[in-house]
């Protein structure tokens, strides 16, 4: 499979009271055609932004460096904004959390995707056009699985359960055949049955189509069980990236074997004992640490980590720790 | 031995208007019992719209019920009774934020309890508010600030804190974790676990994160569309669930997958 999204080095400067602040800072990302990747982080640590940086919603007091910002065989940054609408519009949609809230109130489901069908699909003349638009908008509410199109397209957003709403908008995402899918916490906040659901729709778009979805998450038990490679990042830095399952057997990094201890809660701790927790809270923007930011958290940190760690590269994984919790075989 | 809380034939329904006269029912909780010992934890699960907030709203008094009675310690437990309730039974809600009041202190915010409900002098409740706000893992100082200065792991520690600080025996919680950072709500469940040690409190909460649920509960009400399922001890509804919507509800496929590793790897 041939990479479609190159990002390296990453760094987004936010320009605050305190001096320059590094919201993101030297982010690297691979991701595949056809490609379920899973962003995992906790609040504040920039994994929204590095979604919008990717989509291009920037604000223009934001500073981005990058070494590599492609997509496919365009160098995003060095595009004028005109050509780089142009190039996300066609390949990339992302979808939010909260679905029922950024539909628009006062609009009906079915005019909502109707308008999101690309003008260039459409044949005819006037009436034919509006006809074959109703039809697409149809066939779209049944690809992302709502059997009843009639009754959806005719109601309002508030009328819709939230997983209802998170299929519309996936629906309203894919009617251009984007290339790439940014799912922002699609599922935060919904039961468990909703949400498996939409992993399943989310993994059938992948596989079917060869769409590459980056799933951006809180918390390692919203992972899409399909997902093929995951990344971790705490307060703007890597920690950790390569295969999931690899990643959640054989944890490197210490962050990422205590997000394992905090979110899969039985796996050999008894009920009702503590758990074992990163102590402390996350910092906020004005007080990162400086090195490595999970420094202060860690349970493994030394003297060394006031440096940051490079990334080490090793059996397609990389993570970014002085003192990794397994040895790294030089020969490898 | 009594039942610290015995809850029998609660129901509740509620009156929406269908047509200009006509009145229709609908039910929100079908008629049920249950009951909890001393320092025991509860788990509500189920489905959006299945009941188990209203259950958790019931218990707590910020609804009365449509019929039914709540026993508090053998004794009834009048809807009314605001004054027992709020010493005995208190409530954290999901969203922090919003349920703290913006416009005081922390402070104030935990007085204001002691202030109606204990005869404690004001230097008394000074006390006992820094002894608290200690108890749950916060600095005297965070008396002075406002809730919006704290971030959202502290924040629920001043809920809790504001639920612990009138010494109740029941402490209800409706999705208190759902929306914290994981690393966060591992220390929220520590805490909670530390003063039911301490405390001696009974813990009612509504959850759907089945790994939550398994590693706190002792017993787990199961409910669905309104009506309790099944009601049993943990480690019988985990081993042998007669229904397949507790089974549904009770199993993660990410947990499973990530142990089918460890297992493998092993």
């Amino acid at each position: 499979m041939s990479t479609i999204l190159d990002i390296r080095n990453l760094t987004i400067e936010l320009e605050t009271s305190a001096g320059t602040v590094k919201v993101l800072d030297k982010v690297s990302l691979q991701l595949a055609e056809g490609e379920i990747h899973t962003l995992v982080g906790e609040s504040g640590s920039g994994k929204s932004l590095l979604a919008k940086a990717i989509m291009g919603f920037i604000n223009p007091r934001w500073k981005i460096t990058a070494d590599r910002l492609w997509w496919r065989h365009y160098d995003l940054l060095s595009l004028n904004p005109a050509q780089r609408r142009l190039v996300t519009g066609r390949d990339m949609a992302m979808i939010f959390q909260n679905p029922g809230s950024y539909l628009d109130p006062n609009t009906k489901i079915g005019d909502q995707i109707r308008e999101t069908i690309p003008k260039a699909d459409l044949k005819g003349i006037y009436l034919r056009r509006k006809a074959s638009r109703t039809v697409r908008a149809e066939r779209l509410l049944h690809r992302v699985g709502i059997k009843d199109h009639q009754k959806v397209m005719e109601s309002y957003p508030y009328q819709l359960s939230e997983g209802v709403a998170q299929k519309v908008s996936i629906a309203m995402a894919i009617a251009h055949n984007p290339k790439l899918l940014i799912a922002d916490e699609p599922t935060t906040a919904m039961e468990p049955n909703t949400r498996n659901q939409i992993y399943r729709l989310l993994a059938k778009l992948s596989a079917g189509q060869g769409m590459s979805i980056l799933m951006v998450t809180q918390d390692l038990t919203s992972i899409v069980p399909e997902s093929q490679r995951m990344s971790l990042v705490y307060c703007g830095q890597l920690m950790e990236s390569g295969a999931t399952e690899q990643i959640l057997s054989t944890p490197m990094h210490p962050y990422t074997q205590a997000m394992l201890q905090m979110s899969f809660f039985d796996q050999g701790i008894a009920p009702k004992t503590r758990l074992p927790t990163l102590t402390g809270a996350i910092p906020t923007l004005q007080h990162m640490p400086i090195g490595c930011r999970l420094g202060p958290r860690c349970p493994n940190a030394r003297r060394d980590c006031i440096h940051q760690p490079r990334l080490t590269k090793f059996k397609q994984r990389e993570f970014a720790c002085h003192f990794p919790i397994r040895e790294v075989k030089s020969h490898d | 031995m009594t039942n610290l809380l015995e809850v029998k034939n609660i129901s509740k329904y509620y009156r929406a208007k269908n047509g200009w006269l006509k009145q229709r029912r609908i039910c929100a909780l079908q008629p049920l019992s249950f009951s909890i010992q001393r320092g025991e934890t509860i788990a509500i699960m189920g489905e959006t719209g299945s009941g188990k907030s209203t259950i958790a709203r019931l218990i707590a008094g910020a609804e009365t019920p449509s019929s039914g009675e709540i026993y508090l310690n053998g004794e009834l437990l009048n809807p009314h009774d605001y004054q027992t309730r709020c010493r005995e039974i208190r409530m954290i809600f999901q969203d922090s934020l919003s349920s703290l009041n913006s416009q005081l202190t922390i402070g104030r915010q935990l007085l204001e309890p002691l202030k109606f409900n204990s005869g404690c002098t004001h230097a008394e409740q000074l006390e006992r508010v820094y002894v608290i706000l200690q108890k749950v893992g916060l600095l005297p100082d965070h008396f002075h600030f406002y809730p919006h200065m704290l971030s959202s792991g502290q924040q629920q520690r001043v809920c809790i804190a504001r639920a612990i600080i009138l010494e109740p025996q029941i402490i209800v919680a409706d999705e208190a974790f759902a929306s914290l950072d994981p690393s966060i709500r591992a220390q929220i469940i520590n805490l909670i676990l530390d003063l039911q040690e301490d405390m001696g409190i009974s813990f009612i909460f509504a959850s759907h994160s089945p790994e939550i649920v398994k590693h706190v509960a002792d017993k787990i009400l199961i409910m669905h569309r309104g009506k309790m399922i099944e009601f049993d001890s943990t480690q019988a509804l985990l081993t042998n669930p007669k229904e397949q919507i507790s089974k549904n509800l009770l199993q993660s496929e990410q947990l499973n997958k990530a142990l089918k590793h460890t297992t493998t790897q092993e």
